[in-house]
């Protein structure tokens, strides 16, 4: 009992930031101290009984989940409410019914705990919780999810995009794909998990558009005519998943080349769910290699959506006399990464 | 004069050489290791054949590029004439703000004009603009670019100019741009800019969830 | 057609009452359609939601969402409170 309250006392003296992330089909709550050590990553995906994200429906997952991951999270980092020195949320980019479910549950807990509230945008999370996990100090980084295809580096106080999609991101197009091929979603298997699957049983490479516009990609056409070939049913599925990955992740990488020619950085950084995918891992690490950088991939637990990239970004920002007033802490559907000072590099 | 290297970019390295008499630029497509060799080689076939061609279309529509001396499909080679002179990227960093509208205000009238004529450039940035003793801007390095007069096409190519201009210049981004829209506009005239810039706006919104329903319209 | 409802919710302390309120101002203040039209306050533990929406599909997706935050709010709260009072009791100083 007294060696427990001891281990209570020491801990109260650390400064604790609590996350919450709900852009999209994950809401997750992370615990991070300000000195950047990751205590808990609890995590529930909403997985569609079929289709894409219906935003209400992530929405309601999310309202219904809420407790219960917060629970788990502060059980995991071993923490009370009160240890809690600010709470942070994802206050976009991403789908209106989800952030306001996300943002409305972090108000409620700055406001009871009368803690300060720290607005956090998702993009730059992911790309600070990479940094974080690889030591990366000052790298361009390819970002690409679901919701986001972002090539982007720090330049005079803010993160610049370099490249970036003009259409559908490209976890967006392998995710339609599996759909429209009937693969079916699990708990712990993403669809794009699942394509890779079949891709690396793919041994045909066919025709598809690349398209690379300057510093940017289109993957519309890609899809379309992924989509085209797998209706006719002429072509094997593994071949089609092959192409298709190896098309739009040769145009990604292309423009994070660009990007790495233009920027000078000497390091490169993968990050955001499609991140785990490893053929992907194998051609950015490629031209890493030709630049002289040195390559740095997010660890799987962290590519994904989560809270903790939320609360150690909050951190930083706090930490830099960022804070974000309850009034007005509305959330921002396409707030661009581009858009936010960055005080806490240079 | 030996081949001397002047810039290794990320998809070719460029040589100054010295061509029966001439300065030229030789480009090289560098073969890509990190995609499927197939793959490689059709976009290094369709970038080495397509971007002589633009380039004299451009020519021909009045907007001053390298003249190609020769080109070698199998080995992804192109040469090409050596334009004297400076990046816009370095010259507009360091000129008054009156020069860089006047400079923009050209560029503008040179965008109209490939678009006029159905040539999209397909990589407009600063970068690749050059200066020249004579005042003349010449536009370079057309290997991403395309024939279209797709409007979808065009706003594209505009909104990476824009994006461009944000990128690497970013205090002076919207000055710039609104000049170039204003020589855009004196060469295709205002109606057909205005569907071009309405585009761009378009394209800058979106980019995320662009396939999920986005807004809260009752469930 | 015009409609509107009103929604009455008792929580067991002001304190999350207070909480609740200000957690939603801010969506209230910056609706997500402007189909609907709502307004917030409270009483004592009572908050009061107040929906005026264009029709009425309109007026149930706003309620479902005011009620799932709600609810949503409600269980975290309820859940702070156990550990606080734990936190006292382990704790007499």
């Amino acid at each position: 009992m007294v060696k427990k309250q001891r281990v209570r006392k020491k801990k109260a003296e650390e400064s604790y930031c609590l996350g919450i992330e709900s852009t999209a089909d994950d809401f997750s709550v992370g615990v991070s101290t300000f000195k950047g050590e990751i205590l808990a990553n609890i995590r529930s995906s909403y997985v569609p009984a079929e289709g894409g994200i219906h935003p209400r429906e992530a929405a309601r997952h999310h309202s219904e989940q809420a407790s219960t991951v917060l629970r788990e999270a502060l059980g995991k980092a071993a923490l009370k409410p009160a240890d809690l020195s600010i709470i942070a949320f994802s206050q976009g980019p991403g789908l209106g019914p989800c952030l306001r479910t996300g943002a409305t549950v972090a108000r409620a807990l700055a406001s009871y705990l009368d803690i300060p509230l720290v607005g956090v945008n998702h993009c730059i999370a992911h790309i600070e919780i990479g940094k974080l996990k690889t030591e990366a100090i000052d790298p361009i980084t390819l970002y690409v999810s679901g919701g986001n295809t972002i090539v982007a580096a720090f330049d005079a106080g803010r993160y610049r995009v370099f490249g970036e999609t003009l259409d559908i991101a490209l976890g967006n197009c392998l995710d339609v794909f599996a759909r429209e091929a009937c693969l079916r979603q699990k708990q712990g298997m993403p669809l794009g998990a699942l394509v890779e699957k079949l891709a690396a049983k793919g041994t045909r490479l066919l025709e598809l558009p690349y398209a690379v516009k300057g510093m940017d990609v289109s993957m519309s056409g890609l899809l379309t005519t992924a989509v085209t070939l797998l209706k006719k049913g002429k072509c094997r599925l593994e071949d089609l998943c092959y192409s298709l990955q190896e098309t739009a992740f040769s145009m990604v990488t292309e423009i994070s080349e660009r990007g790495l020619a233009h920027t000078e950085k000497k390091e490169v950084l993968l990050t955001g769910g499609v991140a785990a995918n490893r053929r992907l891992q194998a051609m950015i690490e490629e031209i890493a290699r030709e630049h002289d950088a040195r390559f740095c991939v997010v660890p799987s637990e962290f590519a994904v959506d989560n809270g903790a990239m939320i609360a150690w970004t909050g951190v930083l920002a706090y930490t830099h006399d960022i804070v974000t007033p309850i009034n007005q802490s509305h959330v921002k559907l396409r707030w661009r990464l581009d858009e936010v000072e960055v005080p806490w590099i240079g | 004069m030996m081949p001397q290297l002047v810039k290794k970019g990320a998809e070719a390295s460029l040589f100054l050489a010295d061509w029966h008499g001439r300065k030229v630029i030789i480009k090289k497509r560098l073969p890509k290791k990190y995609r499927h060799a197939r793959l490689d080689e059709q976009i290094k076939t369709y970038r080495t054949v397509h971007e002589p061609q633009l380039m004299h279309m451009a020519k021909k529509a009045g907007v001053p590029t390298p003249t190609i001396f020769f080109v070698d499909v199998k080995n992804s080679i192109i040469v090409m004439e050596f334009i004297e002179g400076k990046q816009l990227k370095q010259v507009l960093n360091n000129v008054s703000s009156l020069e860089r509208q006047r400079l923009c205000k050209r560029i503008g009238e040179l965008v109209g004009r490939l678009h006029k004529q159905g040539i999209i450039h397909g990589d407009l940035t600063t970068s690749n603009m050059i200066l020249d003793p004579r005042g003349s801007i010449v536009f370079v390095d057309f290997g991403l670019g395309e024939a279209s007069k797709e409007l979808e096409a065009k706003g594209v190519d505009l909104h990476l100019m824009r994006r461009a201009l944000q990128s690497t210049h970013f205090a002076f981004a919207e000055e710039c741009f609104n000049s170039i829209a204003k020589g855009y506009a004196s060469v295709v005239g205002e109606d057909a800019a205005k569907d071009v810039l309405d585009k761009i706006g378009d394209i800058g919104k979106r980019g995320r969830y662009v396939t999920r329903r986005e807004e809260d319209n009752g469930d | 057609m015009k409609t509107s409802a009103v929604v009455k919710l008792k929580f067991s302390s002001p304190k999350i009452t207070e909480t609740v309120l200000t957690a939603l101002k801010p969506e209230a203040t910056k609706p997500a359609t402007a189909r609907s039209k709502i307004t917030v306050e409270k009483n004592g533990l009572l908050l009061t939601i107040k929906v005026e929406a264009t029709d009425t599909t309109a007026l149930r997706a706003t309620l479902n969402s005011y009620l799932r935050w709600t609810s949503a709010l409600a269980d975290v709260l309820e859940n702070l409170k156990p550990a606080e009072t734990q936190l006292h009791a382990g704790n007499p100083a």
